[in-house]
């Protein structure tokens, strides 16, 4: 029967009615008295309606999967399906059942896990915003279609590669995707590789440092990036297997054989967010020290630094609650009055940028008071190695004693266990002590640590001045690096801390005193301190105290640091157990093992790809170079950091270009030279937008095949794969890698393309996850198959395989006497490294930012004759950033707070704090409707005020004060502005198109706990792009939508990367320092990705602030809100006194 | 001429809407009853004839209302002005900002005329505020219509960008008080009065003294000719030094400023002329702009 809505709804009426009447028990109830009723769910009406609300939650099925985004906690959800459609997850309260091979369980503390991220992505899976299919960019089709031209200024606006988002992205199907990409990277190679290659990139103004690691290959100027490659080791890291397979391509452009050919270049993750505590592998050789969560609890003194454990790492931050249920002190040391400072014993405020010089304060105290573990600093740090003061640098046995030879350390630990090279072991050499015992210098070696060195009877001094004579018969001065730093610390007594820092006083003294006298005691750090320029400096610092007190090693201490989980470690490598990691990333392209029952360990691994940080794309795609008046011409970036340059970006899970700091200098003068970029995602993000090929990718419940991941700071090895269909036409993300691969082979018609992924184009991606498990010291022994059939726990989960649960750094080092992975085998005060000691940083030393100082920039503030710097020539009023960045100049306090930066002068009065939001991950969720309404003070899904980019937009939180002495109302529209020198990009005019769509315009919410000159604005928005402008102007609505590609942005105009720009620091591009692999156990001297060289630092940045626009509705008055007398800095006399305790005063007891 | 109007469905939907909710919550529903009977049968067609169908229906109603006849009313009040016009297009808008009469692009023949005014729904439902707002529009279409007038859109274009923004607030103020004096003193209704006429030429012209700015109300209020040059003319004449308004566009990068800055230097006004050949340092430029100048300037030097 044919029945229309309306008949329907006829039918429906009329029938109820009847039916209504018909009913006795109704007719019965309606007659009859109300009093009479005695059980009114006998008599009721039917209430098979409320069926409706209880089959909400009803489902067909469930499943498992990970919530994998960015923020560190990989947490296992169960979804729940009805009619194929995934409706919701829930916490899987799993986390007490799993277990490892040892019979070990975890704590059932780890339940629950998720937050509102997880419980929101099925809002992301159908969303508006998901990518639906694979896009080619229009003009590059084009470009493609003509035959790849050279590409000059005419053709680069003929392809619109200078207006990528002005162009429009066309549908393509996956063949038609591959083929161009790999058409064009076919292409690119040939026309980069060999002499003909380097004389266009030279003709391109590329410098010839930049050649250093491109040895011929157009390969090597292809940057592939697997964002966060832990999140998903066969997918994301799955990248960097890409990378080495483009070697097979080299053999095809260049004619040369495997011992030639050379693969493209990995990108950084962790170093280039600026995640990483950059100072860490100068202290202990570790790329970063982080701990189990769970850990938190065993600490007594809790000092949280720039870190914010109430807001963030939602999972897990009950652990620093549970702190204070336990009985720790708790201490945050942050410039506003943060969420945790709420919750501490006492809070210091603290200048932004000036954390160096309070811990330096912090040692002072504790070596004046003697306050310091005077037997732990003996055995486990350098303070009692002896340091030459002519020098500079630490003694060495063959200096002094004639005929020296080093001793066979053979059996040690450095060469047994750390795999430390007899060739390495020969370069780091042995060092001296004083000893006490015997009054006279006593060689010691990197194996000399800890009970090793009470074994030898040898008591090293820490204080005193000596000569020692050398094998030339030259007197020198020697003094322990103890005795060093009590003249060091001479220029950060209380007064001048206080001054620096603006803490008080009487908290810097108790908090001495806390360290002095309570154990254990950690220190956790976070984005909040190492997201400036001189990260490397205070993060050596927050050592100190902890060195100086024993406490690292120990539960509950150390200092450590979560911001993105970049641990690749928790799948090393090692001589006994095989590549690990390496193994899936860098297995011989020439080579692969195609037994799929062949053990990790035999894996071959050959790394043909070479790592390369990110930051120097971001620097205009050059490294750090100066002409500096003493030297002339001279280069900064190590030969190991050397960058190759770029044209061809492959980047997946990854929104690179919204994410990088100055991203529209990137988007204006560095990306058009690139002449490919591809951009693998679930989403459309601005770096779709900005693309040429964008490739659609699964979901984490839509995967097909299975993938793995871990976690820096929980002990959970994880394998899932999705439970629903993919609701598009999207592909896994490995699965894209590998037909990627498999097309260029077809082009090629070379098979080892596909041998290469053959597991991954066979689905069977689970034999390449049982070969990382063979091969890694955390994780051999475990069988996938056991692993899914829930051996260990929940399917899919079992614990990795730690030395302690919870795990614990640097433990075995102090408990068991093992050298710390430095070349003194001790944790390390002090860096000898030619590099440092010209820098000026050879101690931990207080200097100024580059730019985020109201004194004279980059100013080492010191007196200390054992620092000596060179400052290259470089005048002290030289305003150039380059020439900031290198200019070392060594000046007392009393001298340096004379100065003023220029910038300040000029009223860039603010300092810029951008740290995480909690209704996001970065750039994920942040367009999420539920999670853009609640980000922010501005949420409104009706959008009332036509103006806001969307249901929610991003907020600069401002001092009230601060604010009305700008004229700027709670609520109104506010531009940020930084150096108009160079952003928002280099060369900027005002009558610009472009600058319409870069500069920063966003609401400004009055927040009392920020102090006068610092501003608050939430990291990872959606960048406001061409289109989003145009649509925001365009559109009868005002959303800044983008036509075509439906990208949502968070602004209205700019973005938060409007104000912040590249910095090249040379501490983080030493070819000299000697520290861990981060994925396997040896070493490695100077450059590797994600573990040393150039951290972004979006902080080093000063702002103004300038009202542009009413906050009322329509742009006209004060912002509602603001007008209630309720809102914070705009109190009511009415709500003064509620503040204030005295709306309900209670009478005095008599 | 007959006049053909048109009326853009989205707008005829929404305004009958508006107005059976408004007699509905006036309790009278003689109307939403008629709609229904009418509309709910019409779920019955294929889908493909729906949309017809309804259309047909709104047109109806929107008839019957009373609305097609106000319309035709102001353009009846007008015809004289607008006897060239061929048709007019009544289109949907969402802001008040965007409503406005303007003349269609000529299309084949082209010599026909055609006139488009985007009006919000809303609108419709003051009938007496719908007429003032027709007659106010048609009578710049006439203007645009007439050769008197002399309407010539690219003597706005030969303004440079920096400079259109302001050149066009100025102009729209100045013609809308022409209009609105004209339909005064012809004994119809202005949409704006005297008042606020003056208010919207104070914030356009900020700089004048009141007696000024009661002269130049006076002067296009009582012009019952006024042509295209002579409007344009008062809009980039530039009488004594300005303060400028806060929250105006600086006319560099027309981004709204509070933060106006005076330019006394050579160094700066030279770089700036280097991209803005007509700026002149009483036009203003917001602090942003100086600094980038000025910074400019010292490099250059």
């Amino acid at each position: 029967m044919d029945v229309t809505r309306r008949d329907f709804l006829k039918t429906g009426l009329t029938a109820g009615a009847v039916l209504g009447w018909s009913q006795p028990t109704l007719a019965l109830a309606a007659l009859a008295p109300a009093v009479e009723v005695d059980n009114p769910l006998e008599v009721y009406p039917a209430r098979d309606w409320e069926k409706v609300y209880r089959d909400q939650y009803r489902y067909d099925s469930s499943f498992t999967w990970v919530c994998s985004p960015n923020c560190t906690h990989e947490c296992r959800l169960r979804a729940f399906v009805r009619n194929g459609v995934f409706l919701r997850s829930e916490q899987n309260y799993d986390s007490h059942k799993v277990g490892d091979i040892m019979g070990n369980t975890a704590t059932p503390s780890w339940n629950p896990r998720g937050c509102l991220n997880g419980y929101t992505f099925q809002r992301r899976v159908y969303g508006p915003y998901r990518l639906r299919y694979p896009m080619i960019r229009k003009g590059w089709k084009q470009w493609a279609d003509d035959g790849f031209p050279e590409l000059t200024p005419e053709t680069k606006t003929k392809y619109k590669f200078d207006a990528r988002g002005q162009d429009e992205l066309l549908r393509a199907t996956w063949d038609e995707a591959y083929t161009y990409a790999a058409k064009g990277m076919m292409a690119i190679a040939k026309r980069y590789s060999g002499d003909e290659g380097k004389k266009r990139l030279l003709a391109q103004g590329y410098p010839e440092e930049m050649f250093t690691h491109w040895d011929g290959a157009g390969t090597r100027t292809f940057k592939c990036r697997g964002g966060m490659g832990l999140l998903g080791v066969i997918g994301k890291y799955g990248m960097y297997r890409f990378a080495n397979t483009l070697a097979l391509l080299d053999t095809h452009v260049r004619g040369v054989g495997p011992d030639k050919a050379r693969g493209g270049r990995n990108w950084s993750n962790y170093t280039w967010h600026g995640d990483q505590a950059p100072g860490q592998p100068f202290v202990h050789g570790l790329q970063a020290s982080d701990v189990d969560f769970n850990e938190l609890r065993f600490a007594k003194l809790h000092i949280g630094m720039g870190k914010n454990l109430v807001e963030n790492k939602r999972p897990d931050n009950h652990y620093f609650i549970e702190l204070m249920e336990r009985g720790a002190k708790i201490v945050c040391i942050v410039p506003e009055y943060s969420p945790p400072a709420s919750k501490a014993d006492y809070w210091i405020p603290v200048r932004p940028n000036s954390d160096t010089a309070l811990l330096l304060g912090l040692s002072r105290i504790l070596i004046d008071e003697k306050w310091y573990d005077a037997p732990y600093v003996k055995r486990f740090t350098d303070l009692s190695l002896l340091v030459r003061t002519d020098t500079l640098k630490r003694l060495k046995p063959e200096e002094i004693i004639p005929g020296y030879t080093q001793p066979d350390i053979s059996r040690g630990a450095s060469m047994t266990r750390h795999g430390l090279t007899p060739e390495y072991r020969k370069r780091v050499g042995d060092f001296v002590v004083w000893d006490a015992r015997t009054n006279a210098p006593r060689a010691i070696t990197r194996d000399d640590v800890g009970d090793r060195l009470t074994e030898k009877g040898i008591d090293p001094v820490l204080e005193g001045r000596f000569t020692a004579k050398t094998v030339d018969g030259k007197s020198v001065e020697v003094m322990p690096l103890f005795e060093a730093y009590k003249i060091h610390l001479k220029d950060y007594d209380l007064d001048t801390v206080h001054e620096i820092t603006h803490a008080p006083k009487e908290l810097i003294r108790r908090l001495a005193r806390d360290i002095a006298t309570i154990k254990p005691v950690a220190i956790h750090i976070g984005e909040g301190i190492n997201h400036w320029f001189h990260a490397t400096l205070v993060n050596r610092a927050a050592y100190l105290p902890l060195m100086l007190t024993g406490n690292v090693g120990v539960m509950g201490s150390g200092c450590h640091t979560w911001a993105g989980n970049y641990k690749a470690a928790l799948f090393q490598g090692s001589e006994e157990t095989g590549p690990g990691f390496k193994g899936w990333v860098a297995e011989d392209p020439f080579n692969p093992n195609l037994d799929p029952a062949a053990d990790g360990k035999t894996i071959r691994e050959r790394g043909y790809a070479y790592e390369e940080e990110v930051g120097y794309w971001a620097h205009g795609d050059k490294p750090l170079i100066v002409d500096t008046p003493r030297y002339g011409r001279k280069v900064f970036t190590g030969t190991t950091h050397m960058p190759t340059p770029t044209k061809v970006m492959w980047v997946t899970n990854v929104n690179l270009i919204n994410n990088a700091k100055w991203v529209y200098e990137l988007i204006k003068n560095v990306n058009p030279n690139v002449e490919m970029i591809m951009s693998t995602d679930i989403e459309m993000t601005a770096s779709c937008e900005y693309s040429d090929i964008v490739l659609a990718a699964n979901s984490w419940v839509e995967m097909e095949r299975y993938e793995v991941t871990a976690s820096c700071s929980n002990p959970f090895l994880q394998i899932w794969k999705g439970g629903i269909k993919p609701v598009y036409d999207t592909r896994d993300d490995q699965l894209i890698l590998a037909q990627m691969a498999a097309k260029l082979g077809e082009l090629l018609k070379d098979r080892r393309f596909a041998d290469y992924w053959k597991f991954s184009l066979e689905g069977k991606t689970e034999v390449y996850i049982q070969r990382l498990l063979d091969s890694s010291t955390t994780a051999r022994g475990y069988k996938v198959s056991d692993i899914l059939a829930g051996k260990y726990g929940e399917p899919g989960v079992a614990l990795m395989l730690f030395r302690t649960y919870p795990r614990e750094p640097f433990w075995e080092q102090v408990t068991e006497s093992l050298p710390f992975y430095t070349p003194t085998g001790r944790l390390q005060a002090y860096n000898d490294e030619p590099e440092i000691i010209q820098y000026g940083e050879n101690f931990i030393v207080h200097r100024e930012g580059p730019e985020a100082t109201p004194y004279l920039p980059n100013a080492i503030v010191s007196t200390n004759p054992l620092i000596r710097p060179d400052d290259y020539g470089i005048p002290r009023d030289h305003v150039g950033w380059e020439e900031r960045t290198v200019r070392n100049l060594k000046l007392p306090w009393a001298e340096v707070k004379q100065t003023q930066n220029p910038l300040w002068a000029r009223g860039y009065k603010f300092f810029c704090l951008t740290p995480k939001t909690r209704h996001a991950t970065h750039s994920s969720w942040q367009v999420t409707d539920w999670h853009l309404i609640w980000n922010n003070q501005f949420g409104d899904p009706y959008r009332m005020d036509k103006r806001s980019p969307g249901v929610g937009e991003h907020t600069l939180h401002i001092n009230p004060q601060a604010a009305r002495d700008l004229g700027i109302n709670d609520g109104d529209y506010v531009y940020v502005d930084a150096n108009p020198a160079d952003r928002p990009y280099i060369g900027w005019k005002p009558n610009d198109a472009f600058y319409k769509v870069t500069r920063l315009m966003l609401r400004a919410k009055y927040n009392p706990a920020y102090p006068y000159n610092v501003v608050m604005m939430k990291h990872g928005a959606f960048i406001a792009t061409e289109r989003s402008v145009k649509a925001h102007e365009t559109r009868p609505d005002g959303r800044a939508l983008s036509a075509g590609t439906g990208y949502q942005s968070s602004f209205r105009y700019g973005s938060q990367q409007s104000i912040t720009r590249s910095w090249l620091m040379p501490m983080h591009q030493l070819d000299s320092l000697f520290h861990k692999k981060k994925a396997h156990m040896s070493f490695v001297w100077g450059f590797e990705g994600d573990n040393h060289g150039v951290n972004t630092v979006p902080k080093e940045t000063l702002v103004k602030v300038a009202k542009a626009e009413d906050g009322g509705m329509g742009g006209r008055g004060v912002w509602a809100p603001a007008t209630t007398g309720f809102s914070p800095g705009k109190e009511s006399e009415f709500m003064k006194r509620y503040l204030a305790g005295d709306v309900t005063p209670v009478a005095p007891k008599a | 001429m007959l006049i053909r109007l048109r009326l853009e469905p989205r707008l005829l939907e929404e305004v009958v809407h508006l107005e059976l909710r408004r007699r509905q919550e006036g309790g009278d529903t003689s109307l939403f009853d008629e709609y229904h009977r009418e509309a709910d049968s019409l779920y019955k067609l294929a889908p493909e004839h729906r949309d017809g169908e309804f259309a047909a229906l709104h047109r109806r109603l929107f008839r019957k209302v009373g609305f097609e006849g106000r319309i035709t009313e102001a353009l009846s009040a007008q015809r004289g002005e607008l006897a060239e016009l061929e048709s007019l297009t009544c289109l949907r808008t969402l802001r008040p900002e965007d409503e406005g009469a303007d003349l269609a692009a000529p299309v084949a023949p082209a010599t026909s005329r055609a006139a488009v005014v985007r009006i919000r729904a809303a609108r419709f439902l003051a009938l007496d505020d719908l007429g003032r707002f027709l007659d106010h529009e048609l009578v710049h279409v006439g203007d645009l219509l007439s050769a008197a007038f002399g309407h010539d859109p690219g003597s706005l274009t030969a303004i440079s960008p920096h400079r259109r923004r302001l050149v066009q607030e100025r102009y729209r103020a100045a013609w809308a008080t022409c209009v609105d004096g004209r339909l005064s003193r012809h004994g119809r209704r202005p949409l704006a009065g005297r008042g606020e006429h003056r208010e919207a030429l104070h914030r356009c012209f900020p700089a004048l003294s009141d007696l000024e700015l009661d002269g130049l109300l006076d002067r296009l209020w009582n012009d019952e000719r006024p042509t295209h040059a002579r409007l344009l003319a008062v809009a980039v004449g530039r009488g004594p030094r300005e303060p400028h308004q806060p929250g105006a566009p600086c006319p560099l990068c027309g981004f709204p400023t509070h933060d106006w800055t005076d330019v006394t230097d050579d160094a700066p006004i030279r770089a700036i002329h280097l991209d803005v050949p007509d700026w002149e340092p009483d036009h203003g430029l917001c602090e942003r702009c100086f600094e980038m100048y000025e910074l400019r300037s010292l490099t250059q030097a």
